[in-house]
């Protein structure tokens, strides 16, 4: 499994995740296509693709001389593991608030 | 992810009390919690700001072991809380804030800074807004609204997501690898 603190490294990134943004409208992209799109220069582009690339957030097919970039599932089901981790977090926290209070004879809830 | 629109009737109310979604907006700058707790706001403000309650509910969800350290709040306009755990395995993890609105039961206004370790807190804090209304008979419907600074650098965001999200940050490693 990818490490969540390269994925939420690389998507902690405005550029990149508006490269993510774009290959998710998209589907798949080229680097020239994203330049395009994104506004980023061409070096940009390829520097931040490699860092999306080794969070395992986008995917690339080779075709031709061509190289298509997508979203990967990878990466972004860890950045999601990663925040439904607080979800457990809160919930607990929350739990017991609601514990407290409602256990509390004097306001509870009916 | 849930729709956070409150339906009038209790039965969704009761089965909102056992669920808390969190909702990060598509920026990733701000997050937002809704729950009901089956308490009247009174209540529940009491139990976000007294230290007694706070270090009843505070510390659940972090790992076995861990400690509040500090438990301090002072629920006035202006007025400062500082909680502090230490986590086996993790270390010192301190909240810093000030309470920059209070509207007791309804509101709670505070900037909050995330502290890893023993530094003191330092950059933009993050800016947190807490509301209770009351709902069905003696139910309050907590929303929590947390807006993340602009981050300068990632590692920046990273740490300032992580001070609101978290409890206990150091969870997340266990809770994501298990």
């Amino acid at each position: 499994m990818v490490g969540v603190d390269l994925v939420l490294e690389a998507v902690g990134e405005p550029n990149r995740r508006r490269l993510l943004e774009l290959l998710h409208q998209q589907h798949e992209s080229t680097v020239s296509e994203l330049v395009r799109a994104s506004g980023l220069n061409q070096p940009q582009v390829s520097k931040h693709l490699k860092v999306l690339a080794s969070a395992m957030l986008v995917a690339v097919r080779a075709e031709g001389r061509h190289r298509h970039y997508r979203l990967d599932g990878a990466g972004l089901q860890a950045a999601h593991d990663w925040f439904a981790s607080f979800d457990d977090v809160w919930n607990a926290r929350f739990d017991a608030l609601d514990e407290l209070v409602s256990t509390d004879p004097e306001s509870s809830a009916t | 992810m849930t729709d956070p629109t409150l339906q009038s009737d209790l039965s969704t109310l009761d089965a909102r009390r056992g669920s808390t979604r969190i909702e990060l907006s598509d920026d990733g700058l701000s997050y937002q919690c809704v729950r009901t707790f089956g308490a009247p706001p009174e209540r529940v403000f009491r139990a976000f700001t007294d230290p007694a309650d706070l270090r009843i509910w505070f510390p659940s969800g972090a790992p076995a072991g861990s400690e509040m350290t500090v438990c301090e709040s002072d629920p006035v306009e202006g007025g400062r809380y500082h909680y502090q755990m230490v986590i086996p395995e993790h270390g010192q993890m301190a909240w810093h804030g000030t309470y920059t609105g209070v509207d007791r039961p309804d509101r709670l206004d505070a900037d909050e800074w995330f502290v890893m370790g023993e530094s003191d807190p330092t950059g933009p804090p993050t800016n947190q807004t807490l509301t209770f209304e009351p709902v069905g008979s003696g139910f309050t419907l907590m929303t929590m609204q947390v807006n993340l600074p602009d981050p300068e650098d990632p590692e920046t965001f990273m740490e300032q997501s992580a001070a609101g999200l978290t409890s206990s940050l150091s969870t997340m490693d266990e809770l994501v690898s298990a």
